[in-house]
């Protein structure tokens, strides 16, 4: 069965985008035929971290609007044979984005074989985020350790589970994940930062994974290279461990705490 | 058509002085407290005095002014009230106040039973609200005419309020407002406080005001001389 999963926060500049791109490609490396839809129109840069944004021609709106079908629209990854990208308008306004058509997108992309369906919330509450929740089975929502982007995932978690098709429908209600991002354990235990246990705490939500902040996936981003490609960095591992967990196999959390680096591990570099 | 009488609960503002402004505060504070939940809310203005000369017209809009709907107005009207209120083609309201009789206890000291004098019974529905899990931040919870159960937390940002009492079965770190008709009896119960706003009867505590010992605490709250006054929550 396809599954729709929609990348969302409330807060912008979490990490949605980049954890979408990750995400996208760690399904898509399992085997599974994968969409990466990028709802945020008028600010897309979703093919940017992707490394496509060359090979962009139609869009999703080209294609809500009838002016190009799918198969036009779709940016085929060069790396990755099961992997696609739905990119967003950049000049459109989000008015454009109706349940209608996004619907339609949707079944069509169902239709046409494909396994999961990974929606780029923008940020807000507005029309463009409304819509890219409206449809999932699953939601990742994307918390910083702070509290005004827990504080937002609150509200977006709220809007889940009342806004959706699912709850309009009465259906069983969309699965909710919590992925933290720009973890730092030794800021949070210089207490500068909230603890998984404090954000567990505020938001009751299932834990998918925790994503160390790393210079790491600011480079994969100005390569257009996923950090889940770089398996040699803590990140790319985070974010593998996390495709594991959604895909049923359990992972230990690793890079969740911090260790002063001792006299031993600075001479051997550990 | 039909005509039936049904019985409404509606929010009544007292006004006991000339000054009209004193009522656009009253108003005021009470949609901050709730915006969403008071915007275009039917509301009530008590004249609490015969003896007050009231520009009603001017009432009206600053009602209005703050996002209610003028119901009409209640009280121990004189004549000339009631003809001014009249003129401006405002609704005077009589309230049947509901005479609840109380049960008669006699106790025969001689032979050690109680007598109770029943009423004749009564049907009175007794409801609760009862929600089963988070509220999270910009959700509301509103239990019309009765207590509210909230088994879980009430997140920052979210709101639960009540015509009656409130009992969170969880942490509190939201609003919650109980006695939201203006019921001063009706208290909050909660496991863990550290609410952003407290409120009873629209009188209300910020978090600041909190006392520091109170606050994480199982607590209830409650109105005693207008004032927002904390308790422990015993652990038994
Ligand atoms: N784990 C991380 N460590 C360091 N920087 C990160 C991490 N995750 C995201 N970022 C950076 O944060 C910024 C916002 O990320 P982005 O994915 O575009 O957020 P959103 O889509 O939620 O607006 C980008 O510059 C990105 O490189
Ligand atoms: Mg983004």
């Amino acid at each position: 069965m396809a599954k729709v999963i929609v990348v969302t926060s409330g807060k912008g500049g979490v990490g949605k985008t980049t954890s979408s791109a990750a995400i996208g490609c760690g399904l898509a490396m399992s085997g599974a035929k994968t969409v990466i839809i990028d709802f945020d129109i008028g600010l897309r840069n979703l093919d940017l971290i992707m490394g496509c944004e060359r090979r962009v021609v139609y869009d999703l709106i080209n294609v809500i609007n009838g002016e190009a079908n799918l198969q036009q629209a779709l940016v085929k990854d060069k790396r990755i044979s099961t992997l696609f990208i739905l990119p967003a308008s950049q000049t459109r306004d989000k008015e454009a984005l109706t349940k209608v058509g996004v619907e339609k997108v949707i079944a069509d992309l169902k239709a046409d074989g494909f396994e999961y369906i990974i929606c780029d919330s923008p940020a807000g509450i507005e029309q463009g985020a409304m819509m890219a929740l409206y449809y999932a089975d699953e939601a990742i929502v994307t918390t910083n350790p702070e509290v005004s982007s827990v504080r937002d995932s609150d509200r977006i978690t709220g809007m889940l589970s009342s806004k959706s098709h699912r709850a309009e429908l009465q259906l069983s209600p969309i699965r909710v994940h919590l992925l933290i991002t720009r973890y730092c354990p030794e800021r949070v235990e210089k207490e500068e930062m909230l603890s998984i246990e404090d954000i567990d705490d505020l938001l009751g939500i299932e834990l998918l994974g925790v994503i160390p902040e790393s210079q790491d996936v600011l480079n994969a981003s100005n390569l257009g290279e996923p950090v889940i490609l770089n398996q040699d960095c803590d990140a790319g591992k985070a974010y593998q461990d996390a495709v594991d967990r959604l895909l049923g196999i359990d992972r230990e959390f690793r890079f969740v705490t911090y260790r002063k680096k001792g006299f031993l591990s600075r001479i051997f570099g550990g | 058509m039909t005509l039936k009488s049904l019985n409404f609960t509606l929010l009544v503002v007292n006004i006991d002085s000339d000054e009209l402004s004193l009522l656009s505060e009253e108003l005021n504070k009470k949609r901050m407290m709730a915006p969403d939940f008071f915007s275009d809310a039917p509301v009530v203005v008590k004249v609490e005095s015969e003896t007050l000369n009231l520009d009603y017209l001017q009432l009206k809009q600053r009602v209005n002014d703050q996002g209610f709907i003028l119901l009409g107005i209640t009280g121990d009207l004189s004549d000339l009230q009631k003809e001014q209120i009249k003129a401006q083609k405002i609704a005077i309201l009589k309230s049947s106040k509901r005479v609840v009789a109380r049960n008669k206890v006699e106790i025969d000291s001689a032979n050690k039973t109680v007598e109770v004098e029943r009423r004749a019974f009564v049907p009175v529905e007794v409801k609760t609200k009862i929600h089963t899990g988070r509220v999270r931040s910009g959700q509301q919870i509103y239990a019309k005419e009765c207590d509210l159960v909230i088994n879980g937390d009430v997140g920052a940002g979210a709101e639960v309020i009540a015509d009656g009492n409130i009992h969170i079965y969880g942490a509190l770190r939201g609003k919650a407002l109980a006695g939201a008709m203006g019921e001063k009896s009706a208290c909050i119960f909660c496991q863990s406080l550290s609410s952003e706003l407290v409120s009873i009867a629209g009188v209300y505590k910020l978090s600041d005001d909190l006392a520091a010992d109170f606050v994480g605490k199982g607590c209830i709250v409650s109105l005693q001389d207008e004032q927002i006054v904390l308790s422990n929550l015993s652990r038994v």
